[in-house]
């Protein structure tokens, strides 16, 4: 298959950035977007030309570290897939491909399409966590879980942490993120004693990062690549509110 | 040299908690004056980052992501195993100790794999206090399965991503110490040398993969958690980014590289489709739980599976072990599908699959039990091969996946340069000559939450430091290697990108140094990759700047370095004349095709030194004796 | 806004039940209703409650559309990320901005026609007066398409904010949804029409 691509390249943090266009040719049709970027960028090296950055590294969906806006879509134009599971049999023979970087304020753009997506980790670092020290954990079948609650727990535990619920949000807004993992650790009773501190310290760092707020869009559940449900924020709110209004 | 693994004697059972007691402490209010510094961030590295930093340690955390749960652990997904017995079938610390060290085809240190089986279970415990959401049973109970070389259901899962669930657990443990201030991390900062002053390693040199910027960071001690190197069979399972480069500076420093030719091969994995692929995918072990091996009983027939009927197929697995049946532990699965893809019964458009088909399973329970134990398997099955693994049987064929040699350690996970500990998958400690399944996942939370916590505390507490200067000619000289080592990859100026090299060896290494290994194999490979060495030297393209994030800088580095390692896994495959677990010669085998061990010449982990650029290394025997676990033949008939 | 929002969406069923005894034609319980309500004293602050509900709800939305502006600070070249959602979720700042501008007009042709007359009113009167006019009719109907719009968003939204739309009760607010959205404007919008034609007298 032959593609025509329009890729955004910017040399760094401060450059404008431009888009280029390029041809990728004989590509196979069980490739993947990043492997038909790979025959691009062997082309660029042989040639001597600076070869398109991205990010990626597992390129099984998991590691969340690819990330690319296909023809507007995040991840590409279908649901719940990340960019490197996206095959180019989803495409048709001379399609014209753009590739842009995931884009939110609190996502600046690093090198052409590789985003600087540390706010997640500063969130995560504000409480998403239970607080227990190695070697204070009781035995691990002491506490019940039923399985219908750990299952929902995982269901949101799901989240690879790739950020394209802020790159599609109209609003540009990391609350899935959060919910992902406050919900999560709500949900089962080990995480329940810090929840108040968690819901409000996880919230305040992603207002601090520059996210935008949460207005009930559910664009990021439509492209979540692990279909995390916004159900999920509506419990991230419940555990706000109950944390702002609720008894200590 | 004689090695000396500094294990403790006594009844192995009491070992370890002797030891712990025998070790030394740091009081708590010296703790911060030592620094410590962690290359790598995945289980191993996480776990050992967040448990240093919680005893009041300085804690340095260095990746080359951006964000620390990148790492490959991430990836990992069948489960983990823990001599829990909860579900009352006979598991035990002796029984997990035991499947272990049989699995590992008698190559592993009995000590080791004892302390491994005894923490096991307290993994759990503290994955679970950290939210790690375990599958649980109706009444709330952990539940478990089973995987390849064992008789019992002792693993541990949640669904098909365990070790992206562990690896979060021990990510966010990490991150409260990084909130709390124990740890600093360091993103997108790559390791390209150690630091050894006064024999001892003092601190590392990065380099900054945005800026391009070299940077030095002292400390007392250093711990390698970075992984294995499968890699260096460029398609495998592991992530793109996985390299050996770590592994090898500590090598070209003095720490020994031991057992590097004890490679797994995964048996079930997506075949190979064509050239443009950059890795292959793993379908996790535990399918086998409820897949059954097949292909058909005549050569070329390319009827729709579900057409062949029953007596006309062979389900191999079954019918060579009948009481491991489709769980045999991965070396044989591997060598079994390789052996029949050989006589040409493989299925597909290549001839190199076999069928691993869930009908039986799916007509038992529906496909709704199914979706829900293995869905995200199946699902990816399904978009990688556009085959629907519910409406007919998977396709499969082993793929690296694994490699159990690494750096060589101690007891305490020390390597032969004092101060410089590995952890994870970069030692080469517990898992002997094959891993079973789901022990890599215990291993690595084994090393970084309750073996490095004692043995780096002793360290410190019995090392006397003098204060190293950041002018120091070690430090300085290690810097400037560091600069030299990129310039020289820029200068080459050649034609050919470092992806095409690494490609070529990965194919040597695939097809002389793969599954069945031969002397004269393996002799033609240490030739052709010398080759590959010279052409990389006169003919490698890097464009773009160095200053700058360069990903084929990056890749160009870690292909250097995967070069020299692939000529000393060839170099410890030819010399290890007998076939045990990952390792099959072909001139070392039973009648029936099974590994053929040589206990009397060979029960030893092969330590390689460096000994200079164009130098033969240098072999080190690390002798292992068997007291509780006698070796016998392998067998899962 | 999920406050003020429910606390609207009750005004709206409040509302809808006094009109529908627009039915009973003049001289039913619709023109007293209204009497009662343009003079009995206590009707005065619950007014201004309703007015400060309506400015909240109107701020809060304005404030959280100005706040989000600027936090993608170059837009995708293509713009596709959109097509996911929900159009009255898309659009809801602009539905209700339009129900705004319809609200000022509303409020001038009966309440303050009423109430500043001077003299008192027959409501039934007044409002069959103005949907004599096809014209108004016509804007009115255009209106209510408009706040069913408002409500498909708004209505689970509120219950989203809340925190009490999880996986247990997403499909049953889903559900009391459709009648909110849906049944309210039909409800509203059956009046004018039911006028005109002539359905009540």
């Amino acid at each position: 298959m032959d593609f025509k691509l329009k890729v955004w390249r910017q040399k760094n943090r401060d450059d404008k950035g431009h888009f280029e266009d390029y041809t990728a040719k004989g590509i196979s049709e069980a490739a993947s977007v990043l492997e038909m970027l790979d025959v691009v960028n062997r082309e660029l090296v042989a040639a001597g030309k600076d070869p398109i950055a991205f990010d990626h590294d597992c390129r099984e969906g998991i590691c969340g570290s690819c990330g690319l806006v296909i023809n507007g879509g995040v991840h590409g134009p279908f649901e719940h897939n990340t960019t490197c599971e996206l095959r180019m049999r989803r495409f048709s023979d001379g399609d014209t491909i753009v590739l842009e970087p995931f884009r939110a304020r609190p996502f600046p753009i690093i090198k052409d399409l590789v985003v600087d997506r540390s706010a997640f980790d500063r969130i995560m670092q504000a409480g998403g966590y239970v607080t227990v020290k190695t070697g204070q954990a009781p035995e691990a079948n002491g506490i019940a879980v039923p399985k219908k609650i750990a299952d929902e727990a995982m269901d949101a535990a799901q989240c690879v942490g790739c950020g394209a619920c802020a790159a599609t949000c109209p609003n540009g807004s990391a609350m899935l993120f959060v919910a992902a993992k406050v919900s999560q650790l709500a949900l089962l009773p080990q995480g329940k004693a810090e929840r108040k501190e968690r819901a409000l310290a996880m919230v305040a760092q992603m207002d601090k990062e520059g996210f935008g707020s949460c207005s009930n869009t559910y664009a990021c559940e439509a492209k979540c690549p692990k279909g995390v449900s916004v159900t999920h924020i509506a419990r991230l709110n419940r555990e706000y509110l109950r944390a702002g209004f609720g008894s200590k | 040299m004689k090695l000396d693994p500094k294990v403790p004697t006594g009844p192995i059972e009491k070992r370890w908690s002797q030891h712990k007691f025998d070790m030394k402490l740091v009081n708590p209010a010296n703790r911060r004056k030592y620094t410590v510094i962690i290359v790598g961030t995945g289980l191993a590295g996480s776990s050992a980052a967040a448990s240093l930093a919680e005893l009041g340690f300085n804690v340095e955390s260095f990746s080359f992501h951006e964000s620390p749960r990148r790492a490959h652990s991430i990836a990992a997904q069948g489960g983990i195993n823990a001599a829990k017995n909860y579900v009352n079938d006979g598991d035990s610390v002796w029984r997990l100790f035991h499947d272990t060290v049989k699995g590992g085809d008698y190559r592993a240190r009995e000590s080791n794999v004892y302390r491994l089986a005894e923490v096991s279970g307290n993994i759990i415990d503290q994955c679970v206090a950290q939210g790690v959401p375990f599958a649980r049973e109706y009444g709330g109970s952990l539940d478990t399965r089973s995987f390849g070389g064992a008789q019992l259901s002792r693993t541990f899962y949640a669904r098909g991503q365990t070790g992206q669930q562990l690896l979060l657990g021990a990510y966010s443990a990490l991150s409260r110490n990084i909130h709390n201030g124990g740890v600093t991390f360091h993103g997108r900062k790559e390791m390209v040398d150690l630091i050894v002053v006064d024999g001892r390693a003092r601190g590392i040199v990065v380099r900054d993969l945005v800026t391009g910027e070299l940077s030095t960071h002292l400390a007392n001690a250093v711990i390698l958690a970075t992984g294995g190197y499968s890699n260096v069979f460029y398609l495998s399972t592991n992530a793109l980014a996985c390299n050996t480069s770590a592994i090898m500076k500590a090598w070209r420093k003095g720490a020994y590289l031991a057992n590097p030719c004890y490679t797994q091969i995964h048996p079930t994995c997506i075949p190979v489709a064509g050239d443009y692929q950059s890795k292959l995918t793993l379908m996790s072990e535990s399918l086998r739980n409820d897949g059954r091996v097949w292909v058909p009983k005549k050569k070329g027939d390319s009827r729709n599976p579900a057409q062949i009927p029953e007596e006309e197929r062979d389900y191999y697995l079954e019918r060579l072990y009948p009481s491991f049946g489709n769980l045999v532990p991965r070396d044989v699965a591997s060598r079994r599908a390789k052996e029949i893809c050989d006589k040409g019964l493989g299925v597909g458009k290549t001839g190199l699959s076999v069928y691993l088909d869930f009908a039986d399973a799916i007509n038992r329970n529906g496909e709704e039990w199914m979706a829900e134990k293995y869905g995200n398997l199946m699902d990816m099955y399904h978009e990688i091969t556009d085959e629907d693994p519910y409406k007919q049987p998977m396709r499969i064929y082993p793929a690296l996946h694994y490699t159990m040699g690494g750096l060589w350690v101690d007891y305490h996970l020390q390597s032969t340069i004092p101060g410089l500990f590995v952890a994870g998958e970069a030692n080469f400690s517990d898992h002997g000559a094959n891993r079973l399944g789901a022990s890599a996942l215990m291993q690595g939370l084994a090393d970084g939450y309750f073996v490095l916590p004692y043995t780096v505390s002793d360290y410190l507490a019995g090392t006397k430091f003098e204060a190293v200067k950041a002018d120091a000619p070690e430090v300085a000289g290690a810097s400037k290697d560091a600069k030299a080592g990129i310039d020289k990859l820029m200068g080459v100026n050649g034609k050919t990108p470092a992806d095409i090299f690494h490609r070529r060896l990965g194919h040597v290494m695939w097809e002389k140094v793969g599954m069945a290994r031969e002397k004269k194999g393996l002799e033609e490979a240490i030739g052709e990759i010398k080759n590959i060495r010279k052409d990389f030297w006169k003919d490698l393209k890097v464009s773009g700047s160095p200053d700058d994030l360069n990903m084929e800088i990056e890749r160009a580095a870690r292909v250097a370095d995967f070069i020299d390692l692939g000529e000393l896994l060839a170099t410890d495959a030819l010399h290890r004349e007998e076939s045990c677990g990952g390792h099959f010669r072909v001139e070392h085998q039973t009648d029936e095709g099974e590994t053929k061990r040589d206990d009397q010449n060979f029960a030893y982990a092969a330590a390689w030194q460096y000994s200079g650029e164009g130098q033969a290394p240098v072999l080190n025997k690390d002798e292992l004796t068997f007291e509780y676990d006698i070796p016998s033949s392998r067998s899962y008939k | 806004m999920a406050l003020t929002g429910f606390f609207l969406v009750s005004f709206l069923m409040f509302h809808l039940t006094m009109n529908l005894f627009l039915f009973e034609g003049s001289r039913g319980s619709f023109s007293s209703f209204a009497d009662f309500l343009g003079t009995f004293p206590i009707v005065r602050p619950i007014e201004w409650i309703l007015f400060g509900g309506f400015l909240l709800h109107l701020l809060l939305g304005g404030f959280v559309w100005l706040m989000n502006r600027g936090v993608r600070p170059q837009a995708y070249k293509v713009k596709g990320t959109s097509k996911t959602i929900k159009l009255s979720s898309r659009l809801s700042i602009y539905t209700g901005t339009l129900i705004l501008a319809f609200l000022v007009w509303h409020l001038i042709q009966f309440f303050i026609a009423s109430r500043f007359a001077g003299h008192p009113v027959d409501m039934f009167v007044l409002v069959a007066q103005a949907f004599s006019n096809p014209v108004t009719i016509v804007l009115y109907e255009i209106l209510f398409v408009i706040l069913g719009f408002h409500l498909n968003h708004g209505f689970q939204a509120l219950f989203q904010s809340l925190g009490l739309r999880t996986a247990k009760y997403r499909g049953f607010i889903d559900a009391v949804g459709v009648i909110v959205w849906l049944l309210i404007p039909l409800g509203f919008a059956s009046i004018p029409l039911v006028m005109y034609f002539g359905g009540a007298r």
